[in-house]
């Protein structure tokens, strides 16, 4: 996940990346690589325990997982091999 | 066409009608679509709990909520798909974390170094471990912002939010979110001076006081 380095406060489009002035930049800069650091930070498998489990949501009708609820990592690893 | 991410990485943007088709296979069950949104928005949804509450199971817990919540109202018909996903998407992880936030009593998080280093151990996998000095520092500056201005930055760079979007999410003029984040960089930059100037007095580094 990679943000553009052309947005800015002022410019949404993106499109004008002197809109802020250099220090604001720099900081609107470093806010994006902690963004990147956080996001890369899930471990392994993260995407697919995600889908696995929106997936069994949808087919159980929403009788599996009710909002709120977590399903552990180890036991979607289970279905998810289960599936594979 | 409307980028309904955009201001954000180009490469996973996705424009209203390919994102319109991926939840109308979604609400039948289409596996594919399924993984397709979970990779176009989990990580948005777990960067912006990390940044918040600093733990990866609990972040990972909360971006399982909202996405195992949109699978409900989608896979039920109970979300009609408007081409407003995104802030409503962006919405339920607002108040999820929110929600979580309150529940763990975290609304005043310390920004002490050594309650800090107490609270990873507490945490085991918490943020911050693997940080610069530099993105130390703004983490631990970020912390002592108002709610108000955190939650703008979070949503700006860790949910990758056009200010259309945000705009749209909170109900507000986005003249007024823009002054706002530009606002919160300001008091960000002063909070790191602060920072580096105590740090270069010799004071203990990353207490500062709570911006108002």
């Amino acid at each position: 996940m990679t943000n553009s380095n052309h947005r800015n406060s002022f410019n949404p489009a993106g499109d004008d990346p002197a809109a802020l002035e250099p220090e604001l930049a720099a900081l609107d800069a470093a806010l994006d690589e902690l963004a990147r650091r956080d996001a890369a930070s899930t471990g392994p498998g993260f995407e697919d325990r995600i889908a696995v489990a929106a997936i069994l949501v949808v087919d159980a009708a929403g009788v599996v997982l009710e909002p709120g609820h977590w399903v552990p990592p180890s036991a979607l690893v289970c279905v998810s091999l289960f599936l594979v | 066409m409307y980028a309904l991410a955009s201001a954000k990485d180009p490469e996973s943007a996705v424009d209203e009608a390919r994102l319109s088709g991926l939840l109308g296979r979604a609400s039948t069950g289409d596996a594919d679509a399924w993984r397709e949104i979970v990779r176009l928005y989990a990580r948005r949804v777990y960067a912006m709990a990390f940044s918040r509450l600093h733990n990866r199971d609990v972040s990972e817990e909360i971006a399982q909520s909202v996405l195992a919540t949109v699978a409900v109202k989608v896979g039920t018909g109970a979300y009609t798909e408007q081409g407003r996903f995104e802030p409503w998407l962006m919405r339920v992880t607002m108040n999820r974390i929110r929600d979580e936030a309150r529940r763990r009593g975290r609304q005043a998080t310390p920004t002490d170094p050594v309650a800090l280093a107490d609270m990873r151990e507490d945490d085991g996998a918490a943020a911050g471990a693997g940080d610069s000095n530099r993105l130390g520092a703004l983490r631990a500056a970020i912390e002592t912002l108002p709610d108000a201005d955190r939650e703008v930055l979070m949503m700006r760079h860790h949910g990758q939010m056009g200010f259309k979007e945000m705009a749209e999410m909170l109900g507000e003029p986005m003249g007024t979110l823009l002054a706002r984040h530009h606002r919160a960089l300001r008091k960000l930059k002063d909070l790191l001076a602060v920072q580096e100037d105590h740090g270069t007095r010799g004071a203990a580094p990353g207490r500062v006081e709570k911006a108002s």
